[in-house]
């Protein structure tokens, strides 16, 4: 990637007509890019008139970018030398709307299950959304889940049984829950 | 079929068991993730809480923008 100190970056084209923000979409790119590694720590970022050019915007726009960059400390700025990808944090990226197995795999971790316990019993937690449903057969599984190795959360999962019938009998351990579940309507 | 899963978000601090299953300090702050899922006749059919690391993760939401 690097001649003579300057990186050619694979720039993605922005939309200016998306409601994001020009900015915001240059900003996610460069982010992408250094989170990927393709520019890393220690690299400097191409001249700001150079980054101008290649999504053809203002340099309004990309200094506001890199200031972003520079908030989140994925980038460090020093006076007269340029910019500098700093040395990144092992943050890796959650969403929500993925269960832990996918959110794994999607890291390149293997998703591991160490059932903790497994009880039948009643609602019993004192949780605003489960107020209504208090005194219901349910079925409880704790559950530490791990990457590859790594604890990376304690999960306990309380699942109606009524509206699942036969999910005592499943074996917890090693699946992931939601594959147990009927499938997510699309939306 | 699952019609909606709700998410409620806070930071708790480990206690005791939890440090100790995740390998980590008790008080490290750790993400707490409340999962609410509902079937398509608005039923609840299944309650979550998750105690993540907040130490190597990050956590990241997308909201499309629709309507």
């Amino acid at each position: 990637m690097t001649t003579e100190g300057q990186l050619t970056l694979p720039y993605s084209t922005v939309d200016p007509h998306s409601p994001i923000p020009l900015y915001h979409q240059i900003y996610l790119d460069l982010r992408q890019m250094i989170q990927r590694g393709v520019i890393s720590p220690g690299d400097m970022l191409p001249p700001e008139l150079d980054i101008c050019q290649a999504y053809s915007v203002g340099r309004q726009t990309v200094r506001q970018a890199i200031a972003r960059l520079v908030d989140e400390d994925l980038v460090e700025r020093f006076a007269g030398r340029g910019t500098f990808v700093r040395e990144q944090p092992s943050h890796t990226q959650f969403f929500l709307d993925r269960s832990f197995s996918q959110q794994m795999r999607e890291m390149g971790r293997v998703p591991h299950s160490r059932l903790l316990s497994q009880q039948i019993g009643v609602v019993d937690m004192d949780v605003p959304a489960l107020q209504a449903y208090r005194g219901k057969p349910c079925l409880t599984l704790e559950r530490l889940r791990l990457g590859d190795s790594e604890p990376i959360c304690h999960q306990t999962t309380t699942i109606l049984s009524e509206r699942c019938a036969g999910i005592e009998a499943q074996d917890f351990a090693n699946q992931s829950s939601m594959k147990r579940l009927p499938p997510a309507t699309s939306s | 079929m699952i019609n909606r899963i709700d998410h409620v978000v806070r930071a708790v601090a480990a206690d005791e068991y939890r440090a100790e299953l995740l390998e980590v300090e008790e008080g490290t702050p750790l993400l707490f993730v409340g999962t609410t899922t509902y079937l398509d006749d608005g039923e609840l059919i299944e309650y979550s809480a998750s105690y993540y690391r907040a130490d190597r993760y990050e956590y990241s939401t997308t909201q499309t923008c629709c309507d």
